[in-house]
């Protein structure tokens, strides 16, 4: 070996070295003079946008080297044209963040359109929500298991027939052989409150955030009757959510109503799915493509803000109740959960597949 | 015209007597919340963020494309974080999109560019005035009718708190949908000389809301395989925003107008810039017309999904029905330029009633600020009506505060923005046009947006060439969706029953008359004429 070559295996061996502890010595990446953006891919003013931006005071100071936290808005597709972006062209540095609300639900009933695969998403963590199923007072009901028995023709008001929020309560009424009308159409939760005090509809559901903000008023008045509830999965289970404790979820009422056997009708299994579709109502990702490191170190970053009190008393605030999150390895598993039950139950999934196209 | 307005009268007594009747008892605690609403909107420091707001609101309604909506989103953290109460935030949110409307048609008079969606119509009577010389008058006539607007709207909110639940419940989806059919007849009114040429361009108008996902079942529609005509929202939508589509119908024919033609905007040489004062003696000696216009902006404010991009066209449209110089759209009549002033500027109070008393927001304004409400602690309902009271009132007066502070300013400032009219057109040009797009590109912050604005300017323009009535064309575009979403609903709830239901038959009687009283009237003249030699 000449001295040239010694000179020059000697700078690679030391660029080696350099790169090696860049990306396997130092644990925590620095975000110092960068700018991190949440990336929602809706309008400026939805619901996904304004909790986005109380968020960003409390998640950037969370960030090794405080960078300027921003949101960026890229609407289109019901979400889709972020979500692609994200996933396949955003910068792979980590200074791109995902929030995403129908990810999951979005590669079941657009498949044509998604450009990403849900299990290669990193998941930085998450915030769980069940949703609330509720009747006009005309119904004459206190409780889930009183549906049955309802004389008057059931009117179901939801947004769209794609809505996965409003699928489990159709599928309880398939499975109690109830007969309903479904009303499609409405442009919001606001819409379809007024329509019930109108008696165009005497039934619907809404978000936990709606349901406190909105509902909560209209039950204490006595105008509306909450009946039962999506639930939330913990340790692979569905139960209760712990904001609602007394109010039964829709498989509690199927259960009481139907026995056991009921577990084995596909309707009953593609209710459980939902229930784990809905697991992460809004979660943080970033793309394959960001190195480990950097996925480490925000997924760190989250898990303090998650744990954050001056955080969580705001969104007491805010929304009413207490925010329930996941951190990282806590919605990996939920979305690892929803992958796999896809695969082993497609029975169930062609259920949802046809609930998409028909009432 | 005599049973026409013998009408007018026998509705506004009934409504007024309905009202004592049910406003029985709280007219104390109205009187009482009224002034502690008051005087907390002037107390330090929310006065202070009320003043930051109209300063804010001002730009934004200036600039086209940044809509009141969005910057109200925007500087909903901003609020937050400065750790407001309630009536701070109010002063400061409310006020900056309370002015937005009123600014927003200063550049429709001035540039023929719509300063905000809702301002479109302006441009349609408010720019030839400018082009003959007269913006002073034009802009004097748009700001009084405003602010009369906002009064009208704010004080609707106090008439209409002991009557709000048969005023917002009474209708239901099946007549919201009759009232979108008797806006589409409106299109006679909007298109100018040829009423079939009118209803083609409405024709077109309707199919071009449809683009999108339709809100029923998601399907697609005449998206081309491409995504960006799914349109933004949460659950898909408008492919085709009304925004860069305003801009391009109206703004791009004017620049090509003024970039062809040379010169200035004013053709004509400016008249003496007394003529800000003519403009308020207009509104003024106008006033039932403005009176009118600002009770219809109100009500469609109500109604859910509706709001000042519908509102400003049917004051247009009713204004210039009612002046009976339909065969003079677009050369610069006074009527067509108070009617819309009003309107857009009521939406705003009418939107605020149902948010308010039921937590129902009439559109996304009104969306965010209830959003706004539950940080702040708020929550709409009865407590809004009983226990927060002054804080209800205090959204009512910072929309009268908010608006009396910005037109009195305007005023100052009038002779010097109607001078903008004489400026070259080749300095004008360039800034003009990059606001243009920049507002464009803020629908949805993508490509799509400019393609949009481009492919309708070029429509307007042919459009403008070959006579057609753009107005006719946006009004189709504002109602089209409404009308197929209210449609869907109604029908998939009733079925055909919906049409037996006494609200339809009633809208529709009125409808028939509308359509049926100026022909029997016409015929009636016809024959007299033939008659008299």
């Amino acid at each position: 070996m000449n001295r040239r070559s010694a000179t020059l295996a000697a700078v690679i061996a030391a660029l080696f070295f350099t790169l090696g502890t860049a990306t396997w010595g130092a644990a925590e990446v620095s975000f110092k003079g960068k700018t991190v953006a949440i990336l929602i891919p809706y309008s400026v003013g939805g619901a996904a946008d304004i909790m986005a931006r109380q968020m960003l005071p409390f998640i950037g100071k969370q960030i090794p080297g405080n960078p300027t936290t921003i949101i960026k808005n890229m609407p289109g597709g019901g979400g889709i044209v972020g979500e692609n972006w994200v996933y396949n062209s955003a910068p792979a540095d980590g200074t791109i963040i995902g929030q995403f609300s129908t990810s999951v639900t979005d590669t079941i009933f657009k498949p044509t359109k998604v450009k990403f695969e849900l299990a290669k998403l990193q998941w930085l963590g998450g915030v769980r929500e069940t949703t609330v199923t509720f009747v006009s007072k005309d119904l004459g009901i206190t409780k889930g298991t009183e549906l049955g028995g309802v004389k008057k023709k059931l009117f179901f008001g939801t947004t769209s027939i794609q809505s996965p929020r409003s699928m489990i309560p159709r599928l309880l009424l398939k499975i109690l052989g109830k007969d309903h009308k479904l009303v499609t159409g409405y442009g919001s939760s606001g819409d379809m409150r007024a329509a019930i005090r109108r008696g165009e509809l005497n039934m619907t559901n809404d978000s936990q955030s709606g349901y406190f903000a909105a509902v909560l008023p209209m039950v204490e008045e006595g105008a509306v009757v909450p009946i039962a509830q999506e639930g939330t999965v913990q340790d692979g289970k569905i139960i209760r959510d712990p904001r609602l404790p007394d109010l039964p979820t829709y498989y509690e009422i199927v259960l009481e109503l139907k026995g056991e056997s009921v577990r084995k009708d596909p309707n009953y299994r593609a209710m459980e799915l939902l229930a784990y579709l809905g697991g992460v109502r809004r979660g943080w990702v970033y793309a394959a493509r960001v190195p480990k490191n950097v996925f480490d170190t925000m997924a760190a970053s989250f898990d303090r803000f998650l744990k954050d009190k001056a955080m969580s008393a705001h969104f007491k605030k805010a929304i009413g109740f207490d925010l329930v999150s996941l951190n990282a390895p806590a919605a990996q598993a939920i979305i690892d959960k929803v992958v796999e039950i896809q695969k082993r139950d497609p029975e169930a999934l062609e259920i949802l597949k046809a609930m998409a196209q028909k009432p | 015209m005599t049973f026409k307005r013998s009408l007018g009268w026998l509705i506004l007594l009934t409504v007024l007597a309905a009202w004592i009747i049910l406003a029985q008892g709280m007219a104390g605690k109205i009187g009482a919340a009224s002034l502690e609403g008051l005087v907390r909107v002037f107390s330090w420091p929310a006065f202070g963020y009320l003043l930051l707001g109209n300063l804010i609101g001002f730009a934004v309604g200036m600039l086209p494309g940044l809509g009141g909506p969005v910057t109200m989103a925007l500087m909903l953290g901003f609020a937050f974080q400065l750790k407001m109460d309630a009536v701070e935030a109010f002063s400061f949110l409310l006020g900056m999109m309370a002015v937005t409307a009123t600014t927003g048609d200063i550049t429709s008079i001035l540039f023929g560019i719509p300063g905000e969606g809702s301002t479109a119509s302006t441009i349609v009577e408010g720019h030839p005035m400018a082009k003959k010389g007269e913006a002073g008058r034009a802009l004097g006539a748009s700001l009084m009718s405003s602010l009369m607007g906002a009064l009208i709207g704010a004080g609707a909110i106090a008439v209409a708190i002991p009557i709000v639940t048969p005023l917002v419940l009474a209708l239901g989806t099946p007549e919201f949908f009759m009232l979108t059919v008797a806006g589409v007849t409106f299109v006679g009114a909007l298109s100018g000389g040829s009423v079939i040429k009118g209803l083609a361009a409405g024709g077109l108008g309707f199919i071009f809301s449809l683009v999108g996902l339709d809100m029923q079942t998601a399907t697609e529609r005449y998206t081309f395989g491409t995504m960006y005509l799914w349109g933004g929202g949460e659950t898909g939508g408008a492919g085709i925003g009304l925004v860069p589509a305003t801009v391009g119908l109206f703004a791009i024919p004017e620049i090509i107008d003024l970039a062809t033609k040379g010169g200035s905007i004013a053709q004509a040489h400016v008249g003496r810039l007394g003529g800000v004062f003519q403009g308020v003696k207009d509104a003024l000696r106008h006033w039932w017309l403005v009176a009118r216009c600002s009770a219809m902006g109100t009500y469609i404010g109500i109604i859910p999904g509706m709001g000042g991009p519908v509102s400003q066209w049917v004051a247009y449209a009713h204004a210039m029905q009612s002046s009976g110089k339909q065969d003079q759209v677009g050369t610069g009549v006074i009527e067509g330029v108070l009617g819309p002033g009003a309107a857009n500027n009521s939406t705003l109070g009418g939107a605020l009633i149902p948010t308010i008393a039921f937590g129902i927001p009439g559109n996304v304004t009104t969306a965010i600020l209830l959003g706004a409400f539950l940080v702040l602690g708020l929550r709409p309902g009865t407590s809004m009506l009983t226990k927060d009271l002054d804080v209800t009132f205090s959204l009512v007066w910072v929309l009268v505060v908010s608006n009396v502070i910005t037109v009195s300013v305007c005023f100052l400032f009038l002779n010097q923005l109607a001078r903008l009219t004489r400026i070259k057109g080749t300095l004008l040009i360039p800034p003009l046009l990059l606001f243009i797009y920049l507002g464009s590109y803020t629908h949805t912050n993508s490509f799509g947006d400019i393609i949009v604005t481009l492919i309708f300017g070029a429509l307007g323009w042919l459009m403008v060439v070959f006579d057609w009535s753009r107005p006719a064309l946006l009004l189709g575009l504002v109602l089209g969706r409404l009308a197929d979403n209210y449609l869907w609903i109604s029908y998939s709830r009733y079925e055909f029953g919906f049409l037996a239901r006494p609200g339809v038959l009633i809208i529709l009687g009125v409808i028939v008359m509308s359509i049926a009283y100026p022909l029997i009237k016409n015929r009636g003249r016809g024959r007299s004429a033939e008659a008299a030699p």
